[in-house]
């Protein structure tokens, strides 16, 4: 079916590439609050040295 | 003949009667014919609609064959996703409860009750749910339980999983760590094959999302990429071009209207004409590249919700291993939306399911954002780092560019005067005449005009009157005449010669006259003809001087787009909008 399925021809896209379409509801309320009970340390990639930090007030 | 009458009445009204017959006869047959014609008409239209109806007829047939297909095909691919990626379902929505219990402050126990080792192990390949063991264990205080699920989630991908830490990181306060893990992120990328989330990346660390340290650690990672990227010379030989042909962008008009007697009569005129419209290129692109370092890029209004839509779509998109299927079933439900048409549905598509994978390599975006960010979306600022980025390559499309136009201009600059340069010149054929404007004007002008004197010389004394020949014929017989007058011996005689000699002499005098006025009637014209080259001379001669001067004006700039170019490179790290904002004092 895919093979069957016509590709789109025309050049012009509806969103430029460095742009996202933003037609999605967004997951969150985008309250951006912080979440106070975190520990003071942060996980980091692979190899990297834990860093402890103070908590935040 | 009044025997034969009746008879021959009765036979013209048989024959009248026969042709009237022959005339009703005819008039049925026309009938028929237009009969025929209709029906034919008739049967053409039918076949037209039999025709229209079949078409329509095979179109539905084949719309309605593409419905049941995709209706059929619907139910196996959503098997097939239940099949393999039915377990991400889960993983999606605890992953949305945690975003949101993120974005709050505060995170359910709920939330959290689900997320368990069994969900990564339910999910194999699956990047997000290590992940979100990873989260539950920081929120539980659990090092090492966070280290070990860190480590699966960069095993399935190291760039999702790098890209969630950081802006989750980065949404929680914790900048140092989501550099870290921005770094990790631009490290996993292949240059060759950027995606979308890179570009809002790029734009939102360009305009000061991560802060200064973030636009270092960008600058370090692209300058790796170009190093990688450009390792093959024809690669970096391929940019230099590409800004070479935005350097012939600002080539300026023709300025054949500005001088126009000097583009008339000298052969360099195409040569300098293109030196003085390139070298105007420089104030073009010092106009438009100051006001790009010195416009004040305006804030994304929206550019803290970009960066949460990245959040959100690596949490609730689709994976790339699922995206095949995805695309498919969505597909397919199109197809049925648009009861079996292909186009239409392949119209409705979601932009986003179909660009998801439309990835670009690292010099294309560094060139498009530098030299039509309109077309690829990036704001100023990202114009402005990437052109910071490329100005190596602008520096040597510039230099190459300056010296080509340069090289081109001519070592002399002659005027030619054909015998078209005016309609005198035209009629008389006059002959080519070159001269250098290296002489000085004076001696070019004397030149040109005993140029036009030799030329004209032979015709204008061709019109003075031959006194010579025409003096002949009247004094011989004048002479004759006298002999005859002595011969005859009688004197009144001799006043006949006299009387010819008198009047042919009248005549010819006139006729003297005649050319005489018509050489200098000549004389006039092709003197009129000869200042009007001189003053062509003249004027080019002039033009000549302009066109230096405004040369050398344009021509001048040059090194003050060097020197542009120059602080472009370092324009990149401008203080962002964002800096700015969390920079300035509190009520400034």
């Amino acid at each position: 079916m895919s093979d069957a399925f016509p590709k789109r021809t025309d050049d012009a896209e509806d969103v430029p590439w460095a742009r996202q379409a933003t037609h999605q509801e967004p997951a969150t309320t985008r309250t951006r609050q912080y979440v106070r009970t975190l520990p003071s340390w942060d996980p980091l990639p692979p190899g990297e040295i834990l860093v402890n930090r103070h908590r935040r007030d | 003949m009044s025997d034969h009458d009746p008879l021959v009445r009765q036979k013209i009204k048989e024959v009248q009667e026969v042709v009237l017959r022959l005339e009703q006869g005819v008039g049925q047959v026309g009938m028929q014919v237009a009969q025929v014609g209709q029906r034919a008409e008739e049967t053409n239209d039918r076949l037209q609609k039999l025709s229209q109806a079949f078409e329509s007829y095979v179109l539905q047939a084949e719309r309605t064959a593409n419905v049941q297909r995709s209706e059929t095909r619907i139910g196996v691919v959503e098997g097939q996703i239940e099949h393999q990626f039915g377990h991400y379902k889960v993983v999606r929505r605890v992953a949305t409860g945690m975003l949101q219990g993120f974005d709050l402050g505060l995170v359910s126990d709920e939330t959290l009750r689900d997320v368990g080792e069994q969900l990564m192990i339910e999910t194999p390949r699956y990047w997000l749910a290590p992940v979100l063991v990873a989260l539950r264990s920081w929120l539980a205080d659990d090092q090492v339980q966070c280290e070990r699920a860190v480590q699966e989630a960069f095993r399935r991908s190291p760039s999702r999983t790098s890209l969630f830490m950081a802006l989750m990181l980065r949404r929680q306060g914790r900048v140092e760590s989501s550099l870290r893990w921005l770094k990790h992120y631009l490290a996993a990328l292949d240059p060759n094959e950027l995606g979308r989330e890179f570009a809002v990346i790029l734009e939102s660390v360009s305009q000061g999302a991560f802060g200064p340290a973030g636009v270092e650690i960008v600058q370090e990672r692209l300058n790796v990429w170009r190093a990688q990227l450009l390792s093959d010379e024809s690669r970096e030989q391929a940019q230099v071009t590409r800004w070479r042909a935005e350097l012939e962008r600002h080539v300026g008009p023709s300025s054949a209207q500005r001088f126009p007697r000097l583009a008339g009569v000298s052969p360099q005129w195409p040569q300098m004409d293109q030196a003085l419209a390139k070298a105007a290129a420089h104030d073009s692109l010092i106009a438009k590249y100051s006001a790009m370092s010195a416009e004040e890029p305006a804030a994304r209004e929206r550019l803290e919700d970009q960066v949460d839509d990245i959040l959100d779509r690596l949490v609730t998109g689709y994976d790339e291993e699922e995206l095949p299927l995805r695309r498919e079933l969505a597909q397919h439900h199109a197809v049925v939306r648009h009861h079996g048409d292909l186009n239409a549905a392949q119209h409705d598509l979601d932009t986003d399911l179909l660009a998801l994978d439309r990835r670009l390599d690292y010099l294309t975006i560094q060139s498009e954002s530098a030299l039509n960010p309109e077309k690829l979306g990036v704001t100023r600022a990202t114009q402005r780092m990437a052109v910071s980025s490329c100005h190596s390559w602008f520096e040597q499309a510039h230099a190459g560019y300056s010296r080509d136009y340069r090289a081109t201009l001519p070592a002399n600059v002659e005027a030619v005067f054909e015998s078209s340069h005016n309609a005198v010149g035209q009629v008389f054929r006059l002959p080519r005449w070159v001269g250098s404007f290296t002489q000085p004007i004076e001696e070019l002008e004397r030149s040109l005009s005993a140029h036009w004197d030799r030329a004209t010389r032979p015709f204008i004394d061709s019109l003075a009157y031959k006194w010579g020949v025409n003096l002949i014929a009247p004094i011989a017989v004048t002479v004759v005449l006298f002999i005859c007058a002595g011969v005859s011996g009688t004197p009144a005689l001799f006043v006949l010669p006299l009387l010819v000699a008198a009047i042919w002499g009248g005549i010819l005098w006139w006729q003297s006259q005649n050319a005489a006025a018509r050489q200098k009637e000549a004389e006039d014209v092709i003197q009129l003809a000869k200042l009007d080259s001189l003053q062509q001379l003249r004027g080019a001669a002039a033009e000549v001087v302009d066109w230096s001067g405004a040369f050398r004006q344009a021509d001048s700039r040059e090194p003050a787009v060097r020197a542009l170019i120059a602080d472009l490179a370092t324009a990149g790290n401008a203080p962002s909008p964002y800096e700015r904002r969390v920079g300035a004092p509190a009520g400034a």
